[in-house]
């Protein structure tokens, strides 16, 4: 580690490693939430048989 | 008495074909893309050399330029797919939809280009935030990118929906070319452009510059990969809504 990477008592991998975690937690939560967002409207469609009964003017997903 | 709740695999296997193929696509492609940016990142933080100006905490730069890149990216998506929506006569709900997601993902990237800028600046410009051309542009676009969000939840007829959102998301879209040419239009704390359209060669050297494209092209794949699952669910939660109205 050279001179500049400290910036007072904190070290830069503070900095770049918070950083990097924001990125990777906000997407992964964002992820988490869309799959199971979609799970759960399938699975009402389903349960509540749209997704099976012909004629009930519910088409797929689009 | 509590009636069994479907398995999702169970769901899976009573949805049309086409769209069972869709799901398991973007499931797999996501896992692919983020395995990938997982690799380059790694090699962002422990195999590239330090920078000879700020040493490590250069590193930032490659989750925050590709993170700010999706967001300019993604808001201008929304902006598009709410201007056709506008305009089409048929067809509208889809572009009013996948403008919905991609809407959520330029704020998302805008709040993570903001943070991850803020996470910067604070070693080498030495405060965490500052009223700069540039900083202040992409807060309001991405203040705007949340008023659309919060129009849309708070706008209960589909049609007034649909028509204010896509208002919005031109709105915020127009923000886009402010944000990235602010720090040529105005005296700015923010390094200029790091690559500038036309210029021989950058404001980054070359083994910098191919990491950080590499890093773009792959969080653009990932950010892809997430619309396509938010964009599905928003179409089924959107169908659901329909189909118990018209039950």
């Amino acid at each position: 580690m050279n001179e500049t990477s400290e910036f007072g008592n904190i070290g830069w991998q503070a900095y770049v490693w918070s950083a990097y975690a924001a990125v990777i937690i906000a997407l992964f939560g964002y992820t988490l939430y869309a799959i199971r967002n979609r799970a759960a409207s399938l699975r009402s469609l389903k349960d509540e048989g749209y997704l099976s009964e012909p004629g009930t003017g519910v088409e797929e997903p689009k | 008495m509590t009636q069994k709740q479907t398995s999702l695999k169970e769901v899976l296997a009573e949805i049309p074909a086409a769209m069972q193929k869709e799901i398991t696509r973007w499931n797999r492609l996501l896992l692919l893309f983020s395995g990938l940016l997982g690799t380059a990142w790694m090699y962002a933080l422990f195999g590239i050399g330090a920078d000879r100006d700020q040493g490590n905490v250069y590193r930032i730069i490659f989750c925050h330029v590709p993170a700010a890149w999706c967001a300019f990216l993604w808001v201008m998506a929304g902006g598009f797919f709410g201007l056709r929506g506008m305009l089409a006569k048929k067809n509208a709900e889809r572009f009013d939809r996948s403008s919905h997601a991609a809407m959520e993902m330029g704020t998302l990237f805008g709040v993570l280009a903001l943070v991850t800028g803020s996470i910067w600046g604070r070693p080498t410009w030495g405060v965490w935030w500052d009223w700069d051309p540039r900083l202040t542009s992409t807060l309001v676009m991405v203040l705007v990118s949340s008023g659309y969000l919060i129009l849309r939840e708070f706008t209960p007829d589909i049609q007034s929906r649909r028509t204010v959102a896509g208002m919005t998301s031109i709105l915020s879209a127009i923000n886009v070319p402010i944000v990235y040419f602010s720090v040529k239009m105005w005296r700015s704390l923010h390094q200029p452009q790091t690559f500038v359209p036309g210029k021989q060669g950058s404001n980054a050297s070359s083994d910098i510059s191919s990491l950080m494209w590499l890093c773009v092209l792959l969080l653009v794949l990932v950010s892809f990969a997430i619309y396509k699952i938010r964009r599905q669910g928003i179409a089924a939660a959107e169908q659901l809504a329909i189909a118990r109205e018209q039950a």
